[in-house]
């Protein structure tokens, strides 16, 4: 951010006056940084435009590691120890699937797991400069980036927030 | 082959010992510590903490933002967050049959009578179900009374448990007749001996009965409205259920080596005080963590219960 920059913070108490924002703020073609909301709710989500998350890709790739690596495994940890099979087929398919079905399930979800890390950028555990503890209970907020000169339009849009909150870049 | 040699016989008959010289059994054994269920349950518990956050340098409020890794309920933490919770949940459905017959395969391949069964895969899951549904009970029902969670946990919620636990019997009940039937059409006589053992001569009989009473014939009560809907019966029923599941258990496992294949090794087992000391203290220490939870994390899951009222400024019937 540059120093004419600055950020403002709105927080409402109602879902109504809260879309009403997103959607002036789309108006005018001001990014809106975050939009908070105590629960999910599909029709913040859709005034935002967002897509479905990717999360299912990374659920999907560690699947799929988790299952060519416990037939790796497996046949691996057989090859270096040579049990003796009397004459019946070396690599045993039929019991390393028990072991391929859990490592596909374990790696699916370790991998969403860090997924949703790196996908809800959760890089730092200390709240950011505009945030409201209110947030998690019972408030909606927006923060928005923008210049000093859209700074009015902002508040007019903002007029039916509860609070407003700004700081310097 | 050397090693297997090398032990007492009598080992070769303990279940334990079997499973230590045969490595595929143990390796199928020591996946179990790999299970996902503590990511499960820390992932869903995200935003819970988050809640209890804050911006304050108090070392609590740190301790729950480090818990719910800095949880800001924004709607890009949201969005990842709801799909990935019904992916969780599907792998956890999935997971389960591993996780509730995982044990009992590592016994049902030994060679001990009374063990070597595939019925003990289906047994210890539904078993497990039956039981966690009773715990569950015995859980719940003074938990909605102190935390006064009874708008939430209604009394719907816990007649419906009820309800599955009649199946859930049903269930057993089968497990139950399957395993005394095939060991009469097997007509294997070490097989036949461990059931009469079980339930006809011996010291187990009476608990093997208490247990068909209390974990099989108790839970039919429940067919009555009057008593499904009762928590004061619900709850002490609850609790029989949970006394004769860890009877089922412990004569299940004890029984079978108690008479195995060395006449020499015969006798009958019952715990010492010792051991009687240690599952109070395992029994307590679960009811410690139980309670550190409640207390500390909220025990019902607040987004999910938010996503099902209205959000304020939202009128009646809109999309929540």
């Amino acid at each position: 951010m540059s120093s004419d920059q600055i950020g403002i913070m709105g927080v409402f108490d109602r879902l109504d006056n809260l879309l009403e924002a997103i959607e002036g703020l789309s108006k005018i073609r001001i990014p809106i940084e975050r939009v908070h909301s105590p629960a999910p709710n599909e029709e913040i989500r859709k005034k935002l435009g967002m897509k479905r998350s990717a999360i299912r890709f990374f659920t999907l790739a560690g699947g799929l590691f988790g299952l060519v690596f416990a037939y790796f495994l497996c046949i691996a940890t057989a090859s270096v120890w040579e049990p003796d099979v009397w004459g019946k087929p070396f690599t045993a398919w039929v019991p390393y699937s028990v072991i391929a079905y859990e490592w596909t399930l374990l790696a699916a979800v370790i991998a969403s797991f860090f997924g949703v890390l790196i996908l809800a950028r959760k890089k730092r555990l200390d709240p950011p400069p505009l945030c409201d503890p209110r947030f998690t209970v019972d408030r909606f907020g927006i923060v928005v980036t923008c210049s000093r000169g859209e700074r009015k339009y902002v508040l007019e849009i903002f007029s039916k927030a509860e609070k407003i909150d700004e700081v310097d870049s | 082959m050397d090693l297997v040699l090398a032990l007492p016989l009598s080992q070769l008959t303990d279940p334990l010992a079997q499973l230590s010289v045969a490595s595929h059994f143990r390796f199928l054994g020591r996946f179990g510590v790999f299970y996902p269920q503590p990511f499960v349950l820390v992932y869903g518990s995200l935003p819970r903490p988050g809640r209890r956050a804050g911006s304050s340098e108090r070392p609590e409020k740190k301790l729950y933002r480090l818990l719910s890794f800095g949880w800001r309920s924004t709607q890009t933490q949201w969005r990842p967050f709801e799909s990935s919770y019904i992916l969780f949940s599907a792998i956890t459905v999935a997971f389960v049959p591993c996780v509730a017959s995982i044990v009992s395969w590592d016994y049902a391949l030994t060679i001990v009578p009374g063990y070597h069964s595939t019925i003990w895969g289906p047994y210890f899951m539904v078993g497990a179900l039956h039981s966690g549904l009773a715990m569950l009970l015995t859980l719940i029902i003074p938990m909605r009374r102190i935390y006064r969670l009874e708008k939430i946990i209604t009394v719907d919620v816990i007649e419906n448990i009820a309800k599955i636990l009649i199946s859930t019997a049903f269930l057993m009940l089968y497990d139950y007749l399957v395993e005394f039937f095939m060991s009469w059409y097997g007509s294997d006589p070490t097989e036949m001996m461990t059931f009469k053992l079980r339930a006809v001569t011996g010291l187990y009989p009476p608990i093997f009965w208490f247990v068909v009473v209390s974990v099989i014939a108790v839970p039919f009560l429940f067919s009555f409205k009057s008593i499904r809907t009762n928590l004061s019966f619900l709850f002490i029923i609850s609790i029989v259920m949970n006394i004769g599941m860890w009877l089922e258990r412990f004569i299940i496992i004890i029984g079978p080596p108690a008479h195995d294949w060395i006449p020499y090794d015969w006798g009958w087992y019952w715990p010492s005080l010792v051991e009687w000391g240690i599952l109070g203290g395992s029994i307590s220490f679960f009811f410690l963590l139980f309670l550190v939870y409640s207390k500390t994390i909220p025990t019902i899951s607040i987004t999910e219960t938010k996503e099902e009222l209205t959000p304020p400024g939202a009128s009646e019937g809109r999309a929540k």
